[in-house]
């Protein structure tokens, strides 16, 4: 337990130092606004309680916010990948998974299976953080092309790193 | 009773959902209704001072173009200077000068932190409450204007940058009184939009650009940019001028913090008209 909250706390440090001081700095286009810090929340075990999910999940977007000068829609985006995980997981997943209380990650479960599961949380927090950001409807299509263009950057990053991490065991299944 | 409680623990999970989500919203229009929440104060120290580490780290790198800037800035300064100035004036005697009473001061800073490519972009600056920074301060820099003063910690300051949604700035065409606000329109960050220039105004490619000086935040004259095109759709009244921007967001280093003096007794006088005014109708 202790073990795991210390692993989790350096993950959280590494990823705020990348996502803050690197990734926020590189200005691709006005279009690409990759987000990867969520990676820490994707990456909790699949036994993690629902509500600790939630919390763990607030926190980070809490976090989040104090460094983007932004009150409130990291949290949001957050909390929502908070409460949809947990979901995600147990229907795309089989009882061998829960049982084992493995970690969902690229090198237990494949590329085919982390791609999916990766692209959908993505999706889903660009898309409410850039619509609460621009807080209208407005500028739908081009608030749509930042939420699609962000996203696939995001994607690429997440599954780099997690080829950068873990070795991806051959998919026989 | 017991049914109650039934419901809220078989869905803990979904209540807690709602009640977290439903403070982030909470935060959220507290923040859009320019009610500033405290949470941004408190976040500011903390974020301020991981920024201001990783600032002075990169700012090593700028030297060069630092100097360069400040050069640039001194060599305009000293002409600006009483002594680079003929006295023409014949008479010469002392007096009290009740005539130029100082309206603005300006509190130097250094960029902390600064976003060019997301749709609502801020500084952070290393001024805070302590050096007399306060909400609604506008910001400068050497060839233009930068943003207005959102929120203040001790030492630091979040700056509204004139690249965000909620940033609207008022300008206007510099040798004609035609006025309107100046918009980002969340694409390119070297360029912005003048909106509500009347259709009678003549424009061409090239006008300067400035500050209109209509609200207490700039002085008047400040450089905004230039006209790089504009239109006049059939049936509108307005024009829609793109203006190229004449700050550079995308090597901010140096600004100016504008302290006014006259604020609180212009702005105190403004929204006491705006409370007569019903009465006299």
């Amino acid at each position: 337990m202790i073990n795991e909250l210390l692993k989790h706390t350096l993950r959280l440090i590494l990823l705020l130092f990348v996502q803050v001081l690197i990734v926020n700095n590189v200005n691709l286009s006005s279009y690409v606004n990759p987000y990867i810090y969520i990676l820490l929340l994707m990456m909790l075990k699949v036994n993690v309680p629902k509500w600790q999910s939630l919390v763990i999940g607030f926190l980070l977007g809490a976090v989040m916010d104090m460094f983007s000068s932004t009150v409130g829609i990291h949290m949001f985006a957050t909390t929502l990948l908070g409460y949809l995980r947990p979901r995600i997981l147990s229907a795309s997943l089989n009882k061998e998974d829960f049982d084992a209380n493995i970690e969902p990650n690229i090198a237990n479960k494949g590329f085919i299976w982390f791609f999916t599961y990766a692209a959908s949380l993505i999706f889903v927090h660009h898309c409410s953080l850039f619509f609460l950001e621009i807080y209208s409807t407005k500028e739908f299509f081009a608030t749509m092309q930042r939420v699609l263009y962000s996203s696939a950057v995001s994607l690429l990053m997440i599954i780099l790193a997690q080829f950068l991490f873990f070795t991806v065991k051959p998919s026989d299944d | 009773m017991r049914n109650i409680i039934v419901f809220l623990y078989k869905y803990y999970n979904f209540i807690l959902f709602l009640v977290l989500e439903f403070f982030s919203l909470y935060l959220i229009y507290q923040y859009n209704t320019y009610q500033r929440a405290s949470f941004i104060n408190f976040s500011n120290g903390v974020s301020g001072q991981a920024y201001s580490t990783v600032a002075n780290f990169k700012s090593y790198f700028r030297l060069r173009q630092i100097n360069d800037s400040l050069q640039l800035e001194n060599a305009r300064l000293r002409s600006e200077l009483f002594t680079s100035y003929y006295n023409n004036e014949i008479r010469d005697f002392k007096v009290n000068d009740t005539i130029y009473k100082q309206q603005y001061t300006y509190i130097a800073a250094k960029v902390l932190n600064n976003s060019i490519n997301k749709r609502n972009n801020y500084i952070t600056l290393n001024r805070g409450a302590a050096h007399g920074v306060k909400t609604q301060m506008g910001v400068i820099c050497d060839n233009g204007i930068v943003g207005i003063v959102m929120a203040t910690s001790e030492h630091f300051c979040t700056v509204l940058s004139v690249l965000n949604s909620n940033a609207k700035i008022s300008a206007r065409i510099a040798d004609d009184n035609a006025f309107g606000s100046l918009v980002w329109d969340g694409n390119d960050p070297t360029v912005c939009r003048l909106y509500d220039v009347n259709k009678h105004v003549q424009v061409a490619n090239g006008k300067k650009i400035v500050t209109s000086g209509y609200s207490t935040i700039f002085p008047e004259n400040i450089p905004v940019g230039e006209v790089q095109a504009h239109s006049l759709e059939a049936g509108d009244n307005f024009h829609t001028i793109k203006v190229r921007m004449s700050t550079n967001f995308s090597n901010l280093t140096s600004v100016y913090i504008i302290n006014n003096f006259f604020k609180e007794e212009m702005d105190s006088l403004e929204i006491l008209t705006k409370i007569k005014l019903p009465d006299d109708q």
